[in-house]
């Protein structure tokens, strides 16, 4: 019984997470978009519901409805797995990310997460890793010369970021002695990791902005030099696949940034509700992304790829190195 | 001395993006800015300046009768052949036209009609929304260019408007002039 | 008791593709389907496509990064572990670690100055 208990909850936890997250690209495009209008002086979407709320809603109705396009010299297993290979791991991550210690409802304890794992960490930047298989089986497979560079560079950009990445929460591992996320987010109670680990926290937001192919290294999509990378072939579901999963990881980033660094949900001075501050600062990381995207322009390839070897990887080398000998 | 502080300022600036800094301020600041757009057709509308040239109309002299004397001059130097005039002679022997029709599907909207006419019967007003499903709707008749409507005096402006789509697409207003959108745009 | 933590994850992971699995199948009953050559062509800009895109053909450079790639990321698997026992190990633990990251600075220093990290475009 109470096996059968702890499994119904569990189902449920998954559930209200693919929900929740499989809707959220949703505001979030149009906040992006709303973001993009003032900041450019204009309105944004405002026809489809009040102040087009209900824009991305008609977007992905558009889409749902679109005809399935595969080219005819594609590898057609490949083409059609590739789009699950990019959506499912970044939802499979957030399965090991925690959003709070726990509430009680009704006399019981519920954990605000869905596995505490003692490997969160790794497991994070393992599962990740397989976002990038996504990308090259989606580029290779359509058979287009567009569609394959956009894949050779997004895959090189993404192997090259995850290093520096990687690198960076290591000085995070080191002050909490733990990769549990909750306990990295209880090692911060006192004094947020942003104070010892600047650093680190550079180098892993930087490497996060890569991860996630957003401005100023949007190499894969490049609307004006590529098409539209390695989703060029893509049309109807299996592009909202592609977008969805982009927009996940875009919210994994902030996520992340503010557990590793921003001490999670411990909040400063004012005492609002533990939610309530980790979601406060997971929006001001989402916005910082929308904010950077409408004021940067992009950088070149090899510029992008002068960052992460030559800046970013040293840089966070010596972050570990230093960080050890202050910490022994 | 001075000089050396401010290399090593920029050398400050430079570790620390300061530049990113300036930028994203930038867009901040924008952010907070009124848009300039204008929301046609669903809330406002352009009127142009009295020198635009939209749709063409026919005037009247004071009985109310055609000024138009049918001599065909805007027909000829009309440089895409778009208007075609018939003239008849009434009662007192004067010319009108019987036919009178623009083509404005090919009417480059040069004025050059304007400028020809001998009696200040044709011009082009401030008129522009006349898109059509269908380009034989577009040949304009001359009871139907002598009910245009003329040349105003205000122009340069936006009005509150509003989109009409009950049986045809129309976008409507009552407000004769407008503000200054101009004012919109920020200037820095 | 690590199966049970690692339970959600497979819950998660049944969980994303079923989802997937469905939105794919709920399309299909609603999208057209019309596909004729033309439109099947790779996108190329409106130009007939020439050659095999597929082929294998691409820059050695995106291959000797995933060398250095492959180099790094268990560089960062061993980097893991000692983190989180470095309070433990002391002093000892942090010059081997350091002599380790040191001999990996070689490779890398050699891959830099060998041009394999330069991108002439």
């Amino acid at each position: 019984m109470e096996l059968a208990l702890a499994l119904g909850l569990i189902a449920f936890k998954v559930a209200l997470l693919i929900a929740a997250l499989l809707l959220l690209p949703l505001p979030l495009t149009w906040l992006e978009r709303k973001i993009a209008g003032r900041i450019q002086q204009r309105m944004g979407p405002m026809r489809v519901g009040w102040h087009g709320l209900l824009q991305p809603l008609a977007d992905g109705i558009k889409l749902l409805t679109k005809e399935d396009h595969i080219p005819a010299e594609a590898d057609r297993f490949l083409f059609k797995l590739a789009p699950i290979l990019a959506l499912a791991p970044p939802f499979v991550v957030f399965a090991a990310v925690p959003f709070g210690e726990s509430i009680s409802v009704m006399g019981t304890e519920i954990s605000l997460y869905v596995a505490n794992l003692n490997v969160a960490l790794l497991f994070i930047l393992a599962v990740i890793g397989i976002e990038v298989y996504g990308v090259v089986f989606g580029g290779w497979a359509a058979n287009s010369k567009y569609a394959l560079l956009g894949s050779l560079r997004t895959c090189a950009q993404m192997i090259s970021y995850e290093i520096p990445m990687g690198f960076a929460v290591i000085g995070v591992v080191m002050l909490a002695q733990s990769m549990s996320l909750v306990d990295i987010v209880r090692a911060q109670a006192d004094m947020w990791n942003i104070v010892y680990q600047p650093v680190g926290f550079f180098v892993f937001f930087v490497a996060g902005l890569a991860e996630a192919q957003r401005i100023p290294f949007d190499l894969a999509e490049a609307e004006g030099d590529l098409g539209a990378g390695f989703h060029t072939e893509y049309s109807g579901i299996r592009f909202i696949f592609f977008m969805v999963s982009e927009y996940v990881i875009m919210v994994l980033v902030s996520v992340l940034a503010v557990i590793l660094f921003f001490g999670g949900w411990n909040g400063v001075l004012i005492p609002l509700p533990p939610l309530l501050w980790f979601f406060m600062k997971v929006a001001f990381f989402i916005y910082l992304f929308m904010w950077f995207r409408f004021t940067f322009p992009r950088y070149r390839y090899d510029q992008l790829m002068a960052i992460g070897w030559k800046v970013l990887l040293p840089l966070s080398l010596a972050n570990i190195i230093i960080t050890g000998i202050l910490f022994v | 001395m001075a000089r050396a502080l401010e290399k090593s300022g920029n050398w400050i600036g430079w570790a620390f993006f300061a530049d990113f800094g300036t930028a994203l301020s930038l867009t901040f600041g924008y952010m907070f800015s009124r848009p300039v757009t204008m929301q046609y057709p669903d809330k406002e509308k352009w009127l142009p300046y009295s020198r635009y040239r939209g749709h063409h109309f026919l005037t009247r002299d004071e009985k109310g009768e055609i000024k138009c004397v049918a001599c065909e001059l805007c027909a000829k130097i009309c440089p895409c052949d778009c208007i075609e005039v018939v003239p008849y002679e009434d009662a007192t022997g004067a010319r009108h036209p019987k036919v009178f029709e623009i083509d404005t599907a090919r009417c480059l909207f040069c004025g050059l009609c304007e400028d020809a006419c001998p009696a200040d019967a044709i011009a082009l007003g401030q008129q522009y929304e006349f898109s059509s499903y269908a380009s034989r709707d577009l040949v304009i008749g001359r009871d139907e260019l002598m009910r245009k409507p003329g040349k105003a005096e205000t122009g340069g402006g936006v009005v509150g408007a509003r989109l009409d789509t009950r049986d045809a697409v129309r976008v409507e207003t009552d407000e004769p002039a407008g503000y200054d959108w101009w004012r919109n745009i920020r200037r820095s | 008791m690590t199966e049970m933590e690692f339970l959600p994850i497979l819950f998660m992971i049944a969980g994303i593709v079923l989802v997937a699995v469905a939105t794919l199948f709920v399309s299909s009953l609603l999208r057209p389907s019309n596909p004729y050559p033309a439109k099947n062509m790779p996108y190329e800009c409106g130009m007939d496509p020439a050659g095999e895109a597929a082929g294998g053909l691409f820059r050695v450079q995106f291959f000797v990064l995933a060398i250095l790639f492959v180099v790094f990321d268990v560089e960062a698997m061993f980097l893991f572990p000692w983190a989180m026992v470095l309070k433990e190990i002391g002093i000892v633990g942090y010059i081997e670690m350091f002599v380790f990251i040191l001999l990996l600075l070689v490779g890398f220093a050699y891959a830099w100055l060998k041009g394999a990290l330069e991108w002439e475009l």
